[in-house]
């Protein structure tokens, strides 16, 4: 009855997918590891220029706000883009061993994770010289959001890397879904300018909500929405889960998409 | 005991007629449906591998082979039919598996350690080993992609035969390396059938089917067309050809 099963250990195998995505990623760039950081800071540098005379009466610390909204949706587009080619990045191994795919999704998300954790600290940095709030109180309250974040990724990420291996023109299409994400989620723009109905209808997306109550837990206090809160965890788990059931479904037969 | 055992396998592949592989095509060809043509790669394969047993697998191109060894390694799974393996199988098809040119050797022999199951800690203990079977000790620093051909084949074997598994399945993997290492290979292999491991061989290198395996399957267009002795499946396989 038994099936072939892998028995290594799953987690030296995340170390080590783990550790090769990272070391090909900035071995040889003289700047290195900055890029990382460079790359949403640049962004950072040239919305500002652009946008804050439009904001800036509105929210005084709009710097902040965007720089916030910048390093989570950058960690939500890196992400989510390694992970529509992930499987088909290692298509070579999938075809000669059979072992865990399932850690090749979760390996796309760590390092994107620890390029997000080195942003975070420098947006602290800027959030110490600024000083918008008395006291860092909200960071457990951010870290549930990033959490969650993490899970919707995952959850995406579950259904894209499939995709993928059965539709090569996907990650032009995932590219402008980016896009059409980044402009409809209140990344550059506070969420106030949008008229009310509106408002309602930006808060559907669970990017939205996890922005906006960022925002609110490290640098505004406004007020912590567990209501939409809780919808963007529901939904995140529903989609977990569907994307989950659909991997393992879909993942027996990958090896013949290639 | 049975160690490896195949009950009625069936797999079907199905062949795109045009391939269509992406939305843009699928547009433009105004359809979502794809048409297939059925390519029956094998069709009711019934196998048993006793425990040490090597079996030797034989064919012509295209007659299933690979696509057999992949359903036993688990790549690949059967449209009809059971299969069932009793022990620790080194899923090792080609040597090298997971290799990254761009990383160094030291890196590459962690990474496709894991990929074939050894946890990191068995690795670092059987490092040195590693190192000396495959004779690279001075190029351990250096990236993958230096190496000759032969080198990274050599290393590759020296990890695969490290994994601590009791069923190998190995696709062509003997008509590599020089003289000397071929001879290591020998003595490897002797090794593994005087330690009772299991092995499947899939070689177009008749002699040494003969000479390490205790029984031998002709495959042709995804049929068993003769099982038994080596020699005497070879011989009717040449006198065939």
């Amino acid at each position: 009855m038994s099936k072939y099963q892998f028995q290594g250990s799953r987690l030296d195998l995340f170390y080590e997918l783990v550790r090769t995505d990272f070391v090909m990623r900035y071995h040889n760039s003289v700047l290195g590891f900055i890029w990382v950081l460079l790359k949403p800071f640049l962004l950072f540098l040239i919305i500002v220029t652009v946008f804050s005379f439009l904001f800036k009466n509105q929210d005084p610390n709009y710097n902040l706000n965007l720089l916030l909204g910048l390093l989570l949706y950058s960690y939500f587009s890196e992400s989510t883009l390694r992970g529509v080619t992930s499987l088909f990045d290692r298509s070579s191994v999938i075809l000669k061993v059979n072992f865990p795919k399932i850690i090749a999704i979760y390996t796309t998300i760590a390092n994107s994770f620890i390029s997000f954790l080195a942003g975070f600290v420098i947006f602290l940095l800027f959030w110490f010289f600024i000083k918008p709030l008395n006291s860092l109180s909200g960071l457990p309250y951010f870290f549930v959001l990033v959490l969650i974040l993490s899970g919707l990724i995952l959850a995406l990420n579950f259904f894209t890397s499939i995709i993928y291996t059965k539709l090569r023109d996907f990650l032009s299409i995932w590219e402008v879904l980016l896009q059409l994400i980044f402009w409809s989620t209140p990344i550059v723009y506070p969420l106030s300018i949008l008229p009310e109905p509106l408002q309602r209808l930006a808060l559907l997306n669970p990017l939205t909500v996890i922005i906006t109550q960022s925002r609110s837990a490290l640098i505004s206090n406004d007020f912590y929405d567990w209501k939409t809160v809780g919808y963007a965890t529901l939904f995140t788990i529903i989609l977990l889960i569907m994307g989950y059931l659909f991997f393992r479904r879909e993942i027996k037969r990958v090896a013949e998409n290639f | 005991m049975a160690i490896i055992k195949l009950d009625h396998i069936n797999k079907n592949f199905k062949i795109p007629t045009e391939k269509q592989d992406s939305l843009r095509e699928r547009f433009i060809n105004f359809s979502f449906r794809q048409n297939y043509k059925r390519l029956q790669a094998l069709k009711d394969i019934n196998l048993e591998v006793k425990k040490g047993e090597w079996l030797g697998i034989i064919g012509p191109n295209g007659s299933g082979k690979s696509t057999l060894l992949k359903l036993i390694a688990g790549i690949y799974e059967p449209d009809k039919g059971q299969i069932e393996i009793n022990g620790h199988l080194v899923p090792f098809l080609e040597l090298g598996v997971g290799f990254n040119p761009e990383l160094s050797a030291r890196d590459n022999i962690f990474l496709n350690g894991v990929i074939l199951g050894m946890s990191r800690k068995k690795i670092s203990r059987q490092f040195d080993q590693i190192v000396n079977f495959a004779g690279i000790k001075l190029f351990l620093d250096q990236k993958l992609k230096n190496f000759s051909s032969g080198m990274q084949v050599r290393l590759a074997f020296a990890i695969a035969i490290q994994s601590a598994g009791d069923i190998f399945l190995l696709d062509e993997v003997l008509a590599v390396g020089d003289y000397q290492f071929q001879k290591k290979c020998n003595q490897v292999f002797k090794d593994m059938k005087q330690q009772g491991k299991t092995a499947i061989l899939v070689s177009h290198d008749l002699d040494s089917i003969i000479q390490y395996c205790d029984k031998a399957i002709w495959l042709d267009h995804g049929k068993i067309i003769l099982s038994g002795q080596p020699e005497t499946v070879i011989k009717a396989y040449t006198r065939f050809v």
